[in-house]
């Protein structure tokens, strides 16, 4: 089902018609549905290898990525690191006259061409048409139609909300390195969790967690297990309770001040653990909640919802 | 015989630049030496996803450590290599798994060309390429000629066809979806990836 929703949007990535954006957002549901990411592995195969021929190699795994996956790397990277993005680099997938939004129309306009004429000259014609229509009419029906059709696609608010499953919590977690007289480097995002699984900073970072799709009301307690087994709670702050998160949908809500890590004596395999409540917590339910937080199979009330992942932290 | 295209090269000042951050000279570098660094981590990963999340990683950690670079100890592309090797072992660690220990990681030649193994399976490649193509009808066959084996841009190939850039790239992505799924071309890709 979750490939049959994502197909056209896979084929789309790999053909590197998408925003760097939209493809954040694909590699993020990728990360987690196994279907969609043989599918994608599959395309881009085909991809790679089609373009490999030309150079005469037999493909094999990354041996020379295509234009268009070498460009979509590039893309990725600048992105990751808040390079202003390039010129379109390669084999100019996205030709100065056509707006994805257009490309996405143009390609129903001609499935819908297609389809006519392969019709027109089959004297099956007239049965055909009825199936194709019926699956014409699944293929469109489950976006919704607004004034602009491209909306839903470009992966705004409304489309985030329309992915399986509704939009999920996510801890965004940055860093940035510390510079001398207090400055501080441009701030990267080293993951996103739980979907990243693990991400990576220094310990010359200053960290910075936010939230993005909290949906109101949460409460939210942030949590760092070092591999000593000591605890760290990094929001909310010492003695002070868990305050209730307003946040916009798919807008992120930064968790407090950034955390230094020296000066934390933060280092090593952290693990990460936030921990969103529908009602304020108690001290006594949250103490005794806390010191199994960071395990898969720690009891918790069903209302609580935990989001982990492991932060390594590197010298 | 063919030989891979020209890369770029990073001269000392580049390199200088690059170990002091410098946003520019990193670009060059990753211009340079991205692709062997993608077939190195290639070995590690097989599967694309993973491999270009493995890139991905590789050169973010790249861009922390280029203070760490000292020119005087070695070449910039091993120094590269080193940390884009201890990466992929590193995450494939966190996956619970280890590098395939069928797979040589010493080889210098990591993009060569050279191998006449591989130039008979891409002899075998192209074959199923042409026998996929005659399957196509004619506006399709010369679209997947120009656009996906050729790389051409859109409106070079809308220009060589006659046909609209925006059609040109629609039958782009049904092609490759074709392709994706085309019995002959996965056996043919699969002798070549998976040998």
């Amino acid at each position: 089902m979750s490939l049959w929703r994502w197909k056209r949007t896979l084929v789309r990535a790999v053909a590197g018609e998408l925003s760097s954006q939209e493809e954040l957002r694909l590699r993020e549901h990728l990360r987690g549905c196994a279907d969609c990411m043989t599918f994608y592995d599959r395309l881009v195969e085909t991809e790679e290898g089609l373009a490999n021929l030309r150079h005469g190699t037999g493909g094999g795994h990354g041996a020379g990525a295509s234009a268009t996956s070498a460009a979509r790397e590039e893309a990725r990277l600048r992105e990751a690191l808040g390079f202003p993005s390039s010129p379109l680099v390669t084999a100019g997938r996205a030709d100065d006259n056509l707006s994805r939004g257009h490309a996405a129309a143009s390609a129903f306009a001609t499935k819908q061409d297609l389809g006519r004429r392969r019709a027109a000259g089959s004297s099956w014609g007239w049965a055909l048409l009825l199936p194709a229509a019926a699956a014409l009419f699944l293929w469109l029906r489950p976006t919704p139609r607004t004034a602009d059709p491209s909306v839903t696609w470009r992966g705004s608010p409304a489309g985030a909300a329309d992915r399986e499953g509704g939009p999920r919590e996510t801890l965004l977690v940055y860093a940035s390195r510390k510079l001398e007289g207090g400055k501080h480097a441009p701030v990267r995002l080293v993951g996103e969790m739980p979907g990243s699984g693990e991400s990576r900073a220094f310990v010359d970072d200053y960290l910075q967690l936010a939230l993005r799709n909290v949906s109101n009301p949460a409460f939210a307690v942030a949590v760092a297990f070092t591999d000593e087994g000591r605890q760290h709670v990094l929001w909310p702050p010492a003695g002070q309770s868990a305050k209730r998160l307003v946040a916009e949908p798919a807008t992120a809500v930064p968790l407090g001040p950034s955390i230094d890590l020296a000066s934390a004596r933060l280092s090593g395999h952290l693990r990460l653990c936030v921990m969103l409540f529908e009602t304020a917590p108690e001290p006594t339910s949250l103490a005794a909640l806390l010191p199994r937080a960071c395990e898969d199979d720690a009891p918790a009330p069903p209302s609580v919802r935990i989001l982990r992942g492991l932060l390594i932290v590197g010298p | 015989m063919t030989t891979a295209a020209p890369r770029p090269r990073t001269d000392r000042e580049t390199e200088a630049r690059f170990q002091r951050g410098d946003r520019e000279a990193f670009l060059l570098v990753y211009a340079a030496h991205a692709p062997v660094l993608r077939a190195l981590v290639g070995r590690y990963f097989t599967k694309a996803f993973e491999r270009e999340e493995a890139v991905q990683e590789v050169w973010l950690l790249v861009h922390r450590m280029t203070a760490s670079f000292e020119p005087e100890r070695g070449p910039l592309l091993a120094w590269l290599r080193v940390l884009a090797a201890n990466r992929c072992k590193e995450l494939l660690r966190a996956k619970g798994r280890r590098p395939d220990p069928k797979v040589d990681l010493e080889d210098d030649a990591l993009i060569s060309v050279e191998d006449p193994e591989k130039q008979v399976r891409a002899a075998r490649l192209q074959q199923a390429v042409g026998a996929f193509m005659a399957t196509l009808e004619e506006d399709e066959a010369r679209v997947f000629q120009l656009s996906l084996l050729e790389e051409r841009t859109h409106d070079e190939t809308a220009a060589s066809t006659g046909m609209s850039a925006r059609r040109c790239k629609y039958l782009r992505m049904k092609l490759l979806l074709r392709a994706s799924v085309s019995p002959t071309l996965r056996a043919a890709f699969g002798e070549s990836g998976d040998a």
